[in-house]
């Protein structure tokens, strides 16, 4: 059983970028990144951006036609890499359990690698407007249907309303996790899966005993 | 970890079953990995892929295994990964941008 989070190719009615636009965008996508996650999506500016990029305003322009249309190219770009992950993550698994585990834990070390991108996006990003909701809402959607199979070998009545719960569960438990629980030392990605795939099969007694099986300790 | 071939045949799979991912396609790709070559055709949207060195490659990606993997799986930006040199393109840059689409 595949967990299949691949979207279909996207129309695109922009022309080819050749190899130098290539890179520029890039640059100009990895400079975003960093003066988003620095400053906040409000306080950043375009002239920051290109700064950091080490590129002029003009270049800017040729590949976004504001700040908000780059922050919505990360977004994309984070998505792919997060539905690419899980699907890796998970595709040879045939375990149900086991499975859902595993695609938890890439989700907790994409959020752990990109930790103050998941954090401005979630705090700032969904209320720019609501392209940038219907985005996370169809990011979300694509994972809870591609753990819908999933659910459906454990047995769950209810495999979209169980596939939203695990979703919901595991973005809280990354936010607590890196925004919440200050000043104690981190939880490893995997322990943080393992846990929450406790809770969610087993549920909350599943962490009564930190050195459990699904403790996030143990 | 998935393994190369494991990548391979998951491109090879997806353009057979979302063939508007490589509609009018026609490209031969060479994929020169650490110690080991793969070739990915597309011949009017129809892929096959093969292990081994392509006879006329219209592109040529160069990378360690690892970061094909990574690339493959999620884990590294392609362009992040070109703009390190984790990457190199010999041929046409348009078709290995259209690359990163079937990756998808």
């Amino acid at each position: 059983m595949v967990t299949d989070v691949s979207v279909t190719s996207r129309v695109s009615n922009e022309a080819p970028l050749t190899e130098r636009q290539w890179v520029r965008r890039g640059e100009l996508l990895a400079a975003a990144r960093a003066v988003f996650e620095r400053d906040g999506y409000h306080a950043a500016t375009v002239s920051a951006i290109v700064q950091t990029a080490g590129l002029s305003q003009g270049a800017f322009y040729l590949y976004f036609a504001d700040k908000k249309a780059v922050f919505a190219a990360l977004q994309e770009e984070m998505a792919t890499l997060l539905r690419r992950r899980i699907y890796w993550a998970t595709r040879d698994e045939a375990d149900p359990g086991r499975r859902l585990e595993a695609g938890l834990r890439a989700y907790f070390e994409f959020y752990d690698e990109y930790r103050e991108w998941n954090h401005r996006l979630t705090i700032e990003g969904l209320g720019i407007d609501d392209s940038f909701e219907a985005r996370q809402v169809q990011l979300y959607e694509t994972l809870g249907s591609a753990f819908g199979p999933t659910m459906a070998e454990l047995r769950v009545f209810e495999p979209e309303l169980a596939a939203a719960a695990l979703i919901g569960l595991a973005f809280q438990v990354a936010y607590w996790h890196h925004h919440q629980r200050r000043g104690q030392p981190p939880l490893t990605a995997a322990s943080l899966a393992r846990a929450c795939a406790g809770l969610f099969l087993h549920g909350a007694a599943s962490l009564a005993n930190p050195s459990a099986q699904g403790g996030i300790h143990a | 970890m998935p393994d190369a071939q494991q990548v391979f045949s998951e491109i090879e799979n997806r353009i057979k079953t979302k063939p508007d991912k490589a509609a009018g396609m026609n490209a031969t790709y060479q994929f020169d990995l650490s110690g080991e070559s793969w070739t990915l055709k597309i011949a009017d949207g129809a892929a096959s892929v093969s292990p081994g060195a392509a006879q006329n490659p219209n592109t040529t990606l160069i990378a360690s295994t690892d970061d094909w993997m990574n690339i493959a799986t999620g884990k590294l930006n392609p362009v992040t990964a070109f703009m390190q040199q984790k990457l190199k393109v010999k041929g046409d840059m348009g078709l290995a941008m259209k690359l990163q689409g079937l990756l998808q």
